[in-house]
């Protein structure tokens, strides 16, 4: 009975977000909100479930269908994991938006989306069903593109459109890899099919879907792209929550659920690998902020597959423990780079310099996320990467190893350049767009977008101090 | 029971009152209230359907037989039967006249008297199809459904409205030949053509009685093709679909090229079960179809030919679903022919308000108008996602079930083909939702408002309906499961 | 028997392709009659005379009155259709090629595999009792046919407002 909680969990955004646009008609304050209270709803039902996690009582719940279609919610350790690291930084970012698109139009439709995309999310980790994981999975896309397209111009558009196509393509064929599964198991249901072998081509299809998802190479094109969305958008979708659904499907259908070949233990780090190098080469070469940043989460998201893939323990907490990591501080950081493009109206990194004056708080939110992404103790970052690259020597494969502590080093690096050419250097602002005196009185973001990014920073650090906690959690996945 | 023999009596008689009524009526008033007889007219086939729907279910019965002008006494005179498949159609075929009235009231000024007729004969036309036990009287009936499309298509009489009809009526008359040459086939075989004689005849037959009959069904197959605007036979549809107003493309689109085309497939399919002949060329003709159509519609600019393009790729689903043989199957065919009745004439809704509104159906003319006409937006984005597949609206269920129907009846190369088919469909709807409304307004879209009446409540409802049947699907696999059909 | 069947096939095609191909409507209409009375002929000499009967009466007779009272009321001259389809002069031969391919694919399907009908056997039911009782449903049918080819005619002859 305490299953009903998830559907409340799951339900409550993705049917709450209707309401949205109409109180939006008469009440703005009101329906920002409700948005935030939809999602926070979220948080405290997967909170709830932590505690069946503990207890050992897992919250669960079933519909029983034909033909092998019965769905139901389950909140295992993996699951709870997810939903609280989502939820979380989901509100964060819904604060955010009140002081970022506040002056925008298309607000009603905004607010709707980013709730019904948590909710979607929500009913990712919680499925139990093949086909239930599927049907959330389009929903997430089909608010992706509404979300990346929001300015509605050309180039948004066409960039919206093509996202919705790869990522579409990507499930379809994932689709049909869970046809084959069915062709051989004749269920959709995962309960059902735990530690079933699956054949190669089966795996192979569901990994394309996971890779398009996931911004993997050669499927990461669009991420870079959809930087024309807005900020908090960006931050959402690209960062802490949509190309996480990728690495999740991984963690869920190949670690926990089936049995697959052992190539697979070099194929998806190989992949991996190839990704995080050339992705973390382009970003040296990137003048906008945001696809500096984008870059970066595909290079980072190569870390997690890397965590995920690698068949031993330690690797497999640090590729989880990574999810929260990252999603935390990369949320942080876009959402900080939606602040200086807020206040400059540009996101051209050479018109840039000397924001850490203007901007201290911000500059201070930007370097606790970049230090947990770059590795550095004692942010969790740090001990994540330690975790993975721990785990993929462990496994006897020495030359990924040290590719990926060359990728490690190239993080440093790029962002470093990053952090130097916006906020320190000599005073650089866009002519076009200031004279010196007007640049002179750009201030801080909004009270409301600022403390959202500390709250995120600081959140980096204090995970990371604080580790044993999530970890503990984290390694009730694999046990 | 009595109630059930009413509500089978509404399908073949209330039409026909109601062409009564308005031949009889003071020709100003008819005019002006031509919808309100026609949308009545569509609303107690509507409620006879689910009515007769729900006391076949409460009664256990899979099949009522009626008569009209006799009594039942004399055996073999109860020529027609009401089946839940059937009963089905029937309330799609319901819907979507009510659609294309709520759009006739506002697109169709002038002829409205004619229209009233043509659009009653053609519901008796298809009503006598899906009810007949025989397939003679199904020709007949198919014949007064081409010919009052013929004549609905060509109702205004610009040149572009009469080379469309002509067009449909010549290809059409290929697939009466071929249908009514497989009929005397049979017939020199069976000696009569009514459904229950003609299930053995493939048994019963030797050597070149037997080429006979698989020449009949191919015939059989060829014609009912053409009329469903399956390829290679599609070359009528992007035409006849553009020059007809658009309340005849709704019925073209959204009824008359499935019970004319589908439900006659689906006779076949019945009356010869397990011959894999059919299969095979049914599958080959679905996925031909899908493919060729969402092709096609890529290079379209024209609204209405890009929908149109979408029916010839949809009608491939269909297809490919009658084509497994099996009862899921089928189920997952009727359940696509509702849905794309749904979303298709929300497609064509759409057509029409922008043509009321903008004044053009361009695509290239066109661009953002989602800030002036939301609900318009709106209802184009759920018809889109339910022609995608895209959960969780109507679509999706039906394909699913397609798919799987096709997986587990062995075709599985096939199931994976016509869901990857599924991003072509995403690609050039994406481009209709990006060139149409998806973007920013233009200047001379500045003052573009939103369309009142009919058609906006239209758009709204079938809103509604397609994702209240998404959303409530599994409540119909619960009952078929219970039923035992799956 | 069977030779009066053939020689009526081969007038019968004859006749509806010179209907098809004449470049004058009434000479097409006329042609018609002569088709449909071969027609006639024919299903009188398989046994079926009440369905030859109706064929003459109504396809070669009331059909061709109509026909031609339409086309005397039409008032367009050869010369204006002609006019239209000038830009199609090239292709003046492809509707014999068309119709040749199409009796070799047919005679070629057909060779071999099917006996020419014989006559038919004598119902011993009166057609008025097969047409009311046991083809109720095809009465309906017919009806709204020829309701809609009424209203056909309406629609599309109809002397335009403007």
């Amino acid at each position: 009975m305490y299953g009903w909680i998830l559907v409340i969990g799951i339900l409550t955004p993705l049917l709450g977000a209707l309401l949205l646009p109409v109180i939006g008609k008469y009440n703005v304050k009101l329906r920002n909100r409700t948005a935030f209270a939809l999602v926070a709803v979220s948080f405290v039902c997967a909170a709830a479930a932590l505690f069946g996690v503990f207890g050992d009582k897992l919250f669960s719940i079933r519909f029983a269908l034909p033909l092998g279609l019965s769905f139901g919610f389950r909140a295992d350790a993996l699951a709870v994991f997810m939903a609280l690291t989502a939820s979380f930084v989901s509100m964060i970012i819904v604060l955010y938006s009140y002081g970022y698109i506040h002056h925008y139009e298309n607000q009603n439709e905004y607010y709707m989306m980013v709730v019904v995309f948590v909710g979607a999310m929500m009913g990712i980790v919680y499925s139990t069903n093949l086909i239930a994981l599927y049907v959330f999975w389009e929903i997430s896309s089909l608010c992706c593109w509404r979300l990346i397209g929001f300015y509605r111009q050309e180039i948004t558009i066409r960039r919206a459109n093509k996202t919705f196509l790869v990522t579409v393509l990507g499930a379809l064929i994932m689709l049909v890899g869970f046809f084959g599964i069915y062709g051989q198991t004749g269920t959709f249901e995962l309960m059902a099919m735990n530690g079933v072998h699956i054949p190669d081509w089966t795996v192979a299809l569901i990994l394309f879907g996971i890779l398009s998802k996931s911004a993997t190479f050669p499927l990461h094109s669009w991420l870079p792209d959809a930087g024309v969305a807005p900020s908090p958008v960006t931050s959402l979708l690209h960062a802490a929550v949509l190309v996480k659904i990728g690495v999740f499907a991984y963690a869920r259908l190949f670690i926990l659920t089936f049995d697959v070949s052992k190539s697979f233990q070099t194929i998806v780090p190989t992949i991996a690998a190839v990704s995080a190098l050339y992705c973390a080469g382009v970003a040296f070469k990137e003048n906008d902020i945001k696809r500096v940043l984008a870059y970066s989460t595909i290079s980072q998201l190569s870390f997690i597959l890397l965590g995920l893939s690698c068949g031993e323990k330690i690797g497999i907490v640090g590729g989880l423990l990574y999810i929260l990591a990252h999603s935390t501080a990369k949320a942080g950081l876009f959402l900080c780079a939606g602040i200086v493009e807020h206040s400059l109206h540009t996101k051209d990194m050479r018109k840039m310099g000397g924001l850490a004056k203007q901007m201290p708080l911000t500059a201070l939110a930007f370097a606790f996320c970049m230090f947990s992404i770059m590795g550095i103790p004692p942010f969790l970052g740090f001990f994540t990467k330690h975790m993975v690259i721990e785990g993929i020597i462990e496994n006897g494969n020495v030359l990924l190893g040290a590719l990926f502590i060359l990728c490690a080093v190239m993080t440093v690096l790029y962002l470093v350049r990053l952090y130097i050419k916006v906020f320190f250097g000599p005073l650089n602002f866009p002519t076009e767009t200031f004279t010196a005196e007007a640049f002179a009185k750009v201030k801080e973001g909004s009270k409301i977008m600022v403390v959202s990014v500390m709250i995120l920073g600081i959140a980096s650090l204090a995970l990371g101090i604080f580790s044993y906690l999530p970890s503990q959690l984290a390694s009730m996945i694999w046990g | 029971m009595n109630y059930l023999n009413y509500a089978a009596a509404v399908f073949l008689l209330i039409p026909i009152a109601a062409i009564a009524i308005n031949n009889i009526c003071p020709k100003p008033y008819m005019k002006k209230n031509f919808h309100t007889l026609t949308g009545t007219v569509a609303v107690f086939q509507i409620a006879a359907a689910a009515y007769a729907l729900c006391a076949m279910n409460a009664n256990g019965l899979t099949a009522y037989d009626f008569s009209i002008l006799s009594n039942l006494k004399i055996t073999g005179s109860a020529l027609f039967r009401l089946t839940p498949v059937s009963l089905i159609f029937l309330l799609c075929i319901g819907m979507v006249a009510f659609v294309s009235v709520a759009v006739a009231s506002k697109t169709v000024e002038s002829m409205r008297i004619s229209y009233v007729n043509l659009l009653m004969t053609m519901l008796i036309g298809m009503n006598g199809m899906v009810l007949v036990k025989d397939l003679f009287t199904l020709y007949v009936f198919l014949d007064v459904v081409g010919i009052s499309s013929f004549v609905l298509i060509s109702l205004f009489r610009s040149t572009k409205a009469l080379e469309g009809s002509v067009k449909y009526l010549v290809i059409s008359e290929f697939a009466t030949i071929f249908i009514l040459t497989a009929l005397a086939f049979i017939f020199m075989q069976t000696g009569s053509l009514a459904y229950q004689d003609i299930g053995g005849v493939l048994e019963g037959a030797d050597g070149s009685q037997k080429n006979l009959i698989y020449l009949s069904i191919a015939l059989l197959i060829a014609g009912f093709s053409i009329k469903a605007g399956a390829v290679p036979f599609h070359s009528w549809l992007p035409d006849a679909h553009q020059s007809a107003d658009t309340a005849v493309s709704i019925l073209l689109s959204g009824i008359v090229i499935k019970i004319a085309g589908v439900y006659g497939l689906f006779m076949v399919v019945s009356l010869f079960p397990g011959v894999r002949a059919v299969q095979i060329a049914l599958a080959a003709i679905g996925v031909a179809s899908i493919l060729t159509g969402a092709l096609l519609a890529l290079r379209q600019t024209h609204f209405k030919r890009i929908v149109a393009y979408s029916s010839v790729s949809q009608i491939g689903y269909i297809l490919l679903g009658l084509s497994c043989g099996t009862t899921v199957g089928l189920i997952g065919a009727v359940a696509h022919v509702f849905s794309h009745a749904a979303f298709k004439t929300t497609l064509f809704s759409n057509a029409a308000a922008l043509h009321e509104q903008v004044g053009t159906l361009d695509i290239d003319k066109m661009g953002g108008l989602q800030s002036r006409m939301p609900v318009t937006s709106l209802s184009s984005v759920v018809a889109f996602l339910s022609t995608a597949g895209i959960p969780p609206f109507a679509g999706f269920w039906s394909k699913l079930l397609i798919i799987i129907a096709l997986w587990t009846s062995g075709s599985a190369v096939l199931g994976g083909v016509a869901l990857i088919a599924s991003i072509f469909t995403c690609a050039y709807l994406l481009r209709l939702q990006k060139k149409v409304f998806f973007g920013e307004t233009p200047e001379h879209l500045k003052n573009v408002t939103e369309v009142k009446g009919g058609i906006k409540f239209v758009e709204i409802a079938l809103t509604v309906i397609t994702s209240a049947t998404g959303i409530l699907f599994p409540l119909v696999l619960i009952y078929l499961q219970s039923r035992g059909l799956i | 028997m069977e030779v009066i069947i053939y020689i009526c096939l081969a007038l019968l095609l004859s006749f509806c392709i010179l209907a098809a191909m004449s470049q004058s409507l009434l000479k097409s209409a006329i042609f018609l009659a002569f088709a449909s009375a071969t027609l006639g002929v024919i299903l009188f000499v398989l046994g079926a005379p009440w369905a030859a009967v109706i064929e003459v009466s109504a396809c070669s007779g009331l059909v061709t009155v109509i026909f031609i009272s339409a086309i005397s009321l039409s008032r367009i001259k050869k010369e204006e259709v002609q006019k239209l389809y000038a830009d199609k002069k090239q292709m003046k031969y492809l509707p014999y090629i068309l119709i040749i391919a199409g009796i070799v694919i047919i005679v070629a399907a057909l060779a071999g595999s099917v006996a020419l009908p014989g006559t038919a056997v004598e119902s011993t039911e009166d057609f008025r009792e097969v047409f009311w009782n046991s083809r109720q449903a095809d009465i309906l049918g017919q009806i709204v046919s020829i309701l809609i080819g009424g209203i056909a005619v309406y629609v599309l002859m109809r002397e335009s407002k403007d």
